[in-house]
């Protein structure tokens, strides 16, 4: 049964990848980090629920293996498709967000990285609707960039989901979505966190394709 | 086998002996080379050959398989096309539904009718119906910023990418005196001598270049261009067998679309220029985009459909 369930996640995880390829043909920009396995955070703007799979999408199969993207547990538990898909499928690192549950979600981030996974958060907390390219982000990167400083945070901008997908209408546009890998940061010593994370902000915005229009 | 198979197969083996030859140059070019030296000009050239090898098999089975195959591989040209230029042309949300009437609707619309040999209206679905209807989508949506900057880049993404690339298989639907259903080989005509002759107008605007035709847009010479258009009308007399032109016209349609191609791929710089980008996408590697494969065919379709209509029929 256990091995039917990860056969299928596969399965599954191939689909995910052909669909996003077929749709957007989407590609990655590997800016300033090679696609070689090391351990890495990729934190990433967030402005649609296809921000991670498109992610996960352009990783090399060796990469893909060891990636676990940090979701929130509401989103991924409400039913037990994506109950398969979330945690099965991409393995993510789920983050019990209810105000009332006192699950630390900084531990089970370091618990991850002291596993040897490479990560994919979203710095913002939540998905971006405003016309503003980034949101302030959450202290998150900062704290656990301080708690594993050899971790490599590398700033990675998806491109064009806005308008491939806006909130809201139902057909996708088949545009071409770029993923930008920048160069990796890390928290320097005596940095303060407001410092940190304006850095890292401005890193990431550094990564979107100029185009003038 | 017809007649027109046997060319069709006699025109793809005649391409792989060119395509065999320039990867032999290639291979001992690199063995010629010191051990653990990489030279980019070759590694770029070697890359554009495997693309080359892609696209005559592509084109050729496409041929082979008649009417269907040409009609498949050109209407997934146009999508490809029109999604590297609508990815950087401007739009906004209010948008988001005549786009996507644009991919979904419009060009399909445009392959079917051409497989119907609709000429009366493939001719104007687009430029007429198209062109006034999505913008009345867009405009329902109530945004007026930048309203005809959008609507504008909409309809060149559609103009370039769908109709013209559409009159290549189009040529399929000419009625040719004693022709009769050889009108396929136009189509292998038309882009081996814009292909063939952009390549040679390559080779000799980097041998020969001296004046630029349009510097601060792009690296072609006038030089490259008359040799390129030289070529490709010796290359189109030599093709004369397979067309109902005869040798000296098919020397001219050969220069005509190959000068309109050239001539085209300039446009298709300067909007790139515009754009600040150097290649329309990463899809066909070495050679960037399909734009930037197809420009040059992209404007010489439609004159070469015209001058075909026009003078043959």
């Amino acid at each position: 049964m256990k091995f039917l369930r990860q056969f299928a996640a596969r399965i599954v995880g191939q689909s995910i990848r052909i669909f996003c390829r077929a749709i957007t043909a989407v590609r990655a920009d590997w800016k300033g980090i090679e696609p070689v396995p090391r351990q890495r955070v990729y934190f990433a703007n967030h402005t649609s629920n296809a921000d991670m799979p498109m992610i996960w999408s352009v990783l090399p199969p060796a990469l893909r293996r060891t990636v676990r993207p940090v979701a929130a547990a509401d989103y991924w538990l409400k039913n037990k498709l994506r109950a398969f898909v979330g945690p099965e499928v991409f393995n993510c690192v789920l983050i019990d967000r209810r105000p009332e549950v006192d699950d630390k979600p900084l531990d089970r981030i370091i618990e991850a990285l002291d596993e040897g996974a490479s990560l994919i958060i979203f710095p913002e907390g939540n998905r971006n609707m405003t016309d503003d390219p980034l949101l302030p982000f959450k202290a998150g990167l900062y704290n656990m960039g301080k708690a594993r400083p050899d971790v490599d945070l590398v700033p990675t901008w998806v491109a064009n989901l806005t308008e491939i997908m806006p909130k809201g209408e139902v057909i996708p546009l088949p545009l071409i979505c770029t993923v930008t890998f920048g160069e990796p940061i890390h928290v320097k010593d005596g940095e303060s966190k407001d410092d940190f994370l304006a850095r890292a902000s401005q890193a990431l915005l550094d990564q979107r394709p100029e185009v003038r229009t | 086998m017809t007649s027109t198979t046997s060319d069709i197969l006699l025109l793809a083996f005649g391409s792989f002996g060119i395509l065999i030859a320039l990867t032999v140059l290639g291979e001992i070019l690199r063995a010629r080379e010191e051990p653990g030296f990489n030279n980019p000009v070759l590694d770029t050239y070697m890359t554009r050959v495997q693309s080359w090898w892609g696209m005559v098999a592509f084109v050729g089975a496409a041929l082979l398989l008649g009417k269907v195959g040409v009609m498949v591989l050109f209407a997934f040209a146009s999508f490809a096309a029109l999604r590297e230029v609508l990815t950087l042309t401007a739009k906004a949300r209010a948008d988001h539904l005549s786009l996507a009437l644009a991919f979904f609707v419009v060009l399909p619309l445009q392959y079917v009718f051409v497989a119907m040999e609709w000429t009366g209206l493939y001719m104007v679905f687009i430029p007429v119906y198209a062109f006034l209807f999505l913008p009345i989508v867009s405009a329902l949506r109530g945004n007026p910023e930048r309203y005809l900057v959008r609507v504008a880049e909409t309809q060149w993404a559609l103009m370039i990418a769908v109709f013209c690339v559409s009159l290549v298989p189009a040529l399929m639907s000419l009625d040719i005196d004693g022709y009769g259903d050889r009108s396929l080989l136009l189509i292998a005509f038309l882009v081996m001598v814009v292909q063939f002759g952009d390549l040679l107008e390559y080779f000799f605007g980097r041998r020969i270049g001296r004046t630029r035709i349009a510097p601060g847009l792009s690296p072609k010479t006038w030089e490259g261009l008359i040799m390129g258009v030289a070529s490709a009308a010796i290359i189109g007399s030599m093709l004369a067998w397979i067309t109902p032109f005869g040798v000296l016209g098919a020397a001219l349609m050969a220069a005509v679309s190959s000068l309109v191609g050239m001539l085209g791929s300039l446009v298709v710089a300067a909007i790139k220029r515009d754009r600040g980008v150097k290649d329309w996408s990463h899809l066909i590697p070495g050679q960037g985009g399909f734009v930037d494969q197809l420009d040059s065919v992209i404007f010489a379709a439609p004159i070469f459909y015209q001058l075909t209509v026009y003078f043959y029929t």
